[in-house]
């Protein structure tokens, strides 16, 4: 059976500079927040960037709760203190965009 | 449905910010609503929030008529949960106090909610969730606010009308 997937759309507080690195470090992080068990129910993937702050991710639907609360949990990249918020979710990304408009 | 935030004195968020995570608007304690430090003297208006550590003062603003409660420790003794039931004072839930820190400070912390959660919830208190925010890392978005809300204890129904109704109900008054 096909898995469900949600798209988030994400914005960071600070503005991404290197995304290459920026995608490790998040990776990081919401390993050590969701744990071993939670990451791969969430199972997230950064998929495309918009600007410099805001990305969306892909997760999986039953972990999208803890896609959510785990965006909320992440304070730090690298050793740098930031926020993320998460400004809305769908199941297609042309509708995560009519959400949360990317110009906004 | 609107929903609304309620931030920490000294701060006012970013218009476009507020619009960006959902809120119809964000509340500044000490501008929008008098503000009093649980620590310290009193207020003369009729509509004031709270916020502190200590019980005593606590319970001497729910005496006084406080709109709402902040309990920056994230508990509350039984006996001011007790004393606020038969008020109409909101016990805030601040939610930017559960996600800063990281660890085992962060586990103790949300243990705290939790435990603050289920004496409101013996008491029949009225509770709710603000961020009370202290600069913008400590702000989220509603959906946020209300993931966090049920990681807590809280129900879908009852984490949405706290976001919503309640907290416009803490600085107006009035029902929408």
């Amino acid at each position: 059976m096909r898995i469900k997937k949600r798209y988030l759309m994400v914005e960071s507080a600070l503005s991404i500079l290197d995304r290459e690195e920026f995608k490790r470090q998040f990776y990081r992080e919401l390993l050590l927040v969701l744990g071993e068990l939670g990451y791969h129910k969430v199972n997230p993937r950064i998929i495309r960037f918009i600007g410099d702050r805001r990305f969306v991710m892909k997760a999986d639907l039953e972990g999208v709760s803890d896609a959510i609360r785990a965006t909320a949990l992440i304070n730090r990249i690298g050793e740098q203190n930031t926020a993320f918020y998460t400004l809305g979710s769908s199941g297609t990304i042309k509708a995560l965009t009519k959400t949360a408009p990317e110009d906004a | 449905m609107r929903y609304y935030d309620l931030v920490a004195p000294g701060f006012e968020p970013d218009p476009g910010l507020v619009g960006r995570l959902g809120f119809e608007k964000v509340f500044s304690c000490g501008k929008d609503i008098a503000f009093l430090d649980s620590d310290s003297g009193a207020v003369s208006e009729s509509r004031f929030v709270c916020a502190g550590y200590k019980g005593n003062g606590m319970m001497a603003a729910i005496r006084n008529g406080a709109s709402a409660i902040v309990p920056l420790g994230l508990e509350i003794e039984r006996k001011v949960a007790e004393y606020a039931e038969g008020s109409e004072t909101v016990v805030c839930v601040p939610v930017s106090r559960i996600i800063s820190g990281f660890g085992f400070n962060r586990l103790r912390n949300i243990g705290r909610a939790k435990s603050l959660l289920r004496v409101c919830r013996k008491y029949g208190t009225k509770f709710t969730f603000v961020t009370f925010a202290e600069n913008a890392f400590g702000m989220l978005s509603y959906m946020q606010v209300i993931e966090i809300a049920k990681m807590l204890g809280a129900s879908e129904s009852e984490a949405r009308a706290a976001v919503s109704i309640a907290n416009r109900l803490i600085v107006t008054g009035e029902i929408q």
